[in-house]
């Protein structure tokens, strides 16, 4: 939602309401979210930090 | 109503602003501080998409309640959160968010904190008693977490790293760094500081 928001540049409450009507219409389908990562995986931490220096310099 | 031209938009393939079908798993990460720490830019210098932000420029009705002694030249606050997103290689996505420092801001923070990797405290060594309500959240939050200074280019640079640990009463392994987030390479390793102290502090144990 936030992202929708940002990309259209539009409040969040209004993306809230426009994805509402969107569902309400079939036009959009509501599923969970993927669920958040566990936390203080370590192997997790290992692949964003790996992930992070690899985005350095480019 | 403001759209992005649609030249940037067909023209955009190198770092899409939709998200990969790889994208698997979501980390995320505060980037906490008082006002004017410099939040807003951090994030605007790692993010993969154009920020989020929910900022509002200053008002006569704030002058009594933000201070602004010391950040002369600011003229927008962010009233709620910033946010910002990194694609990382792997599938992972690493979702940033800035957070209020504003006391008054409290209530939202168990919210935002929730499922959080850790913090990134922002301070800024000309005004380091700015940072001390911030850093009681996050201690109160129980995140983990890592100070960096941003470096402002009138900064003092008398201080050592010993005084600015004491001034802020830090634990010991606590990752102290500095950084200047309109670079987008330094943000990246304050950020990396941060996941390396999170590493660090919890050892994989053979259960």
């Amino acid at each position: 939602m936030l992202e929708a928001a940002a990309l259209l540049e539009l409040p969040v409450s209004a993306v809230r309401v426009l994805a509402a009507g969107l569902v309400d219409l079939s036009l959009v389908l509501a599923r969970a979210p993927i669920p958040p990562a566990e936390r203080f995986d370590p192997d997790l931490l290992k692949r964003v930090a790996d992930g992070l220096r690899a985005l350095k310099h480019h | 109503m403001a759209y992005a031209p649609s030249s940037t938009t067909s023209g955009s393939t190198t770092s899409g602003i939709h998200l990969p079908d790889t994208a698997r798993e979501l980390v995320k990460i505060l980037i906490a501080g008082p006002f004017g720490v410099g939040k807003t830019t951090l994030i605007d210098s790692v993010s993969e998409i154009r920020p989020l932000h929910t900022e509002e420029r200053l008002s006569e009705a704030s002058v009594h309640v933000d201070d602004l002694d010391g950040v002369r030249e600011k003229s927008t606050t962010t009233v709620a959160i910033d946010f910002g997103r990194i694609s990382l290689p792997g599938g992972i996505v690493l979702y940033l968010f800035g957070t209020p420092g504003q006391e008054r801001f409290r209530a939202l923070w168990d919210d935002i904190a929730y499922g959080a990797l850790g913090a990134l405290v922002l301070v800024d060594s000309r005004r380091i008693d700015a940072s001390f309500d911030v850093l009681g959240l996050v201690e109160e939050s129980g995140l983990p977490y890592a100070v960096a200074f941003n470096t402002f280019p009138d900064a003092p640079l008398h201080h050592t790293e010993q005084q600015l640990r004491a001034a802020l009463d830090l634990e010991p392994g606590t990752p102290l760094v500095t950084c200047d987030a309109r670079d987008a390479d330094s943000s990246l390793d304050a950020l990396l500081a941060l996941v390396q102290h999170l590493i660090d502090r919890d050892p994989p144990e053979h259960r």
